[in-house]
């Protein structure tokens, strides 16, 4: 099977090269000489990576003789810590995927190559504006996008069915009284799947409640900051759901693995995550019934939008590393990559696939739009940890909203 | 082969002699100890020098550029509130799992040394949370301990208690369950070396108690413990300076939360070299504490308990 993977990859690629080849594609990075080696260091988004990823290496290398590309996949809890240690050291790849909200750490460090002196703007003219705008940090383009996620609410339909239930919650409130009903009737064991430990404790849950309420995470000159009211209308209703036995009793031992389990057990009849969701409900869970729908309103709509993106360190072998992005994103490469791991595309002409125009994928392409990305602030790292601690404490101490947002206020620098 | 005796002499003198030897072409015997102390100096000393240096310093985020602060770092770790209260909490996990492990270890060695049918049984099984890697044990233990595993489940079959319990939510039943973990992957190779050790105590001892009349638990404490006590204070401060340190158990189930009411130093460096603000000249602060506590601790029980200690 692995061969099987490895040569498909390999014999498509080496028919897109040709027809690349053919069309004149290529744009300046192609002018330099391409040669030597170009470590590239990617996400692992599940056992299918390293097949798929050495595929790419060996089409690419089959294209461009004089490359010798490195594939390293490390593990994804230690995948920050590595780049950082890496790029501390001297030692940095010279392409790595990385999540956008990483991008300005890295950027401030000046680490970083501008994707828009190495590529051509047509080439970036193929991109999803929405997603290339989110990718900006300081008007530069230090990153450029491979995949984008949005953020939904998935309802098991049997659970609310079991409580005389059948539409998911429009506001927050009407979650918590589902939510309520249901655990009480037996729909589920509990209302909602949350996260509580693990980064998007903070830097997913926080944005879901805190910008449906108006909230802002940056000001008009782009510095992060903290707008009170909203602050506390959202932690209050995280705050609601865990008091009032919504969630799963062991949030803060929750993290995001262990939140999907609970959604796919049955044991938790909503949560708020990605598209990959829906393959693993498919496959693993097919008798959970369930359906997505848009993020509860506060006072607004809004989800959370997310992409994964590849950067260029300096002092690296920029030209050929460029060159196999470019590589990367064919078309038909990226369109491929993007379904089997179930997110969204960033290339516009992506989204005219059928998979996007209905079912469950739908709801997020319409998503995307009202969706917001965190502020790519090289503090947003630090803000996250302070901010994750913080709701732990108003989870397990009783800390109210009020005391959690001064802090989470205090450590925005707002 | 038998222990090479050593003459009582004065400092001088072993100096003297010392010299002497090396004049004599015993130096040959500093090159046989040479590319063991070169690796030492390696991966021990030079990080070390270079992780106290760190320490002077303020570096955060991924810049590379660090800025003298002298002992800043140290100044700011000793008023921090946090700190002291993860100091407290090392100290609770090192003594918790080392104080019970080193109770049940002996009771558990003991029973190896009786003969019973399922014994070689017995022995494999004791030997599996050793064989297993801590972090493995660490993710299996998360899953049991969920609201809806393995852990309550069992307490429910007993009629026992509520069964959905967040062992891992909040303390103390985290702080609790860390250290029954810690227990269990500690026990065995304690228990397999004192083991060993009680295979040399000889036979005559026990059969010359039985014969005054002393019972099993009497024997054990009269005869196995003090002729074992030397191994056993030597496998005591292995397991202590092992669970100081101990990284894997605490960082895959709880990660030091929920707010760093499960931290011990060792994840506290972590988390503050590591993620966050990446303030690397904290951290190495940190560690340079955790080696200094581990360094006076450990010369100040070998002092005053392995060498007073009768050689069995």
């Amino acid at each position: 099977m692995k061969k099987m993977l490895r040569l498909t990859g390999l014999l498509s690629a080496v028919a897109l090269t040709a027809v690349g080849c053919s069309s004149g594609e290529h744009g300046p990075a192609e002018e330099g000489k391409i040669e030597g080696v170009v470590q590239w260091t990617m996400l692992d988004y599940g056992p299918m990576m390293k097949d798929w990823a050495e595929g790419m290496a060996e089409a690419f290398e089959a294209e461009h003789p004089g490359v010798d590309v490195q594939v390293t996949l490390p593990p994804s809890n230690s995948y920050q810590q590595l780049l950082t240690t890496q790029v501390r050291g001297d030692n940095a790849p010279d392409i790595a995927a990385l999540p956008t909200a990483w991008v300005s750490a890295f950027a401030d460090a000046g680490v970083l190559v501008d994707w828009t002196e190495v590529v051509d703007q047509e080439f970036l003219g193929r991109f999803e504006p929405t997603l290339l705008e989110g990718a900006k940090f300081d008007g530069a383009l230090y990153s450029l996008p491979y995949l984008a996620t949005s953020r939904a609410l998935f309802w098991n339909q049997g659970a609310f069915a079991a409580a005389g239930e059948s539409v998911a919650p429009a506001t927050w409130d009407e979650l918590i009284a589902q939510g309520t009903s249901i655990a009480e009737a037996g729909g589920a064991d509990n209302g909602i799947a949350m996260q509580g430990t693990g980064v998007e404790a903070f830097s997913a849950w926080f944005p879901y409640v805190y910008w449906s309420n108006g909230g802002e995470l940056a000001d008009p000159d782009g510095r992060l900051a903290i707008d009170q009211e909203a602050c506390i209308a959202g932690t209050t209703v995280l705050q609601r759901m865990v008091e009032e036995g919504v969630s799963q009793p062991n949030v803060t031992a929750t993290d995001s693995g262990d939140m999907l389990s609970l959604f796919m057990s049955g044991e938790a009849a909503m949560t708020i995550t990605g598209p990959w969701l829906i393959g693993m409900l498919e496959s693993e869970a097919p008798d959970i019934d369930f359906a997505v729908a848009p993020l509860p309103k506060g006072t607004t709509s809004s989800t959370l939008n997310v992409q994964d993106a590849y950067v260029l360190f300096e002092g690296g072998n920029t030209a050929a590393a460029a060159e196999f992005a470019r590589f990367l994103f064919d078309p038909e490469i990226a369109d491929q990559f993007v379904e089997e791991q179930g997110m969204l595309p960033v290339l516009t002409e992506g989204f005219n696939a059928p998979r996007y125009q209905e079912g469950p994928l739908k709801a997020f392409v319409e998503m995307l739009p009202t969706g917001k990305f965190v502020p790519n602030d090289p503090n947003w790292l630090t803000l996250s940890d302070v901010g994750g601690r913080e709701l732990q404490a108003m989870y397990t101490d009783g800390k109210t909203p009020e005391a959690v947002c001064a802090a989470i206020a205090v450590a925005a620098g707002s | 082969m038998g222990a090479i005796p050593v003459p009582a002499v004065a400092v001088g003198s072993r100096w003297r002699d010392g010299l002497t030897q090396l004049a004599g072409g015993g130096w040959r015997l500093y090159g046989y100890l040479l590319p063991t102390a070169l690796l030492l100096v390696a991966v021990f000393a030079i990080p070390l020098v270079q992780t106290v240096w760190i320490s002077f310093h303020a570096q955060k985020g991924l810049s590379p550029e660090r800025v003298w602060v002298g002992l800043d770092n140290y100044r700011d770790l000793f008023i921090d509130a946090t700190f002291w209260q993860i100091a407290l909490q090392t100290i609770v996990w090192t003594v918790g799992v080392v104080g019970f492990t080193t109770v049940i270890a002996f009771i558990v060695a003991s029973v190896m040394q009786v003969s019973f049918r399922g014994r070689a049984f017995f022995r494999v099984v004791l030997l599996l949370p050793w064989a297993t890697s801590l972090a493995l044990s660490a993710v299996v233990w998360r899953f049991a301990m969920s609201p809806y595993g393995l852990v309550n489940e069992t307490i429910s079959l007993f009629g026992f208690f509520d069964v959905s319990i967040a062992w891992l939510a909040d303390i103390p039943q985290a702080g609790v369950a860390l250290i029954f973990v810690g227990i269990w992957v500690s026990v065995p190779a304690t228990a397999v070396m004192l083991a060993a050790a009680m295979r040399s105590v000889p036979r005559e001892l026990y059969e010359a108690a039985e014969l005054e009349g002393v019972g099993t638990i009497g024997k054990s404490l009269f005869v196995t413990l003090p002729l074992i006590r030397r191994v056993m204070l030597t496998v005591t401060l292995s397991n202590f300076v092992l669970v100081f340190n101990s990284f894997p158990i605490i960082y895959v189930m709880t990660g030091g939360g929920p707010v760093h009411k499960t931290d011990i130093l060792a994840t506290y460096l972590y988390r503050t070299g590591f993620s966050g603000s990446f303030d690397t000249g904290r951290a190495s602060a940190i560690a340079v504490v955790i080696i200094a506590v581990l360094f006076v601790a450990s010369i100040i029980y070998v002092r005053f308990f392995i060498n007073r200690t009768k050689v069995a």
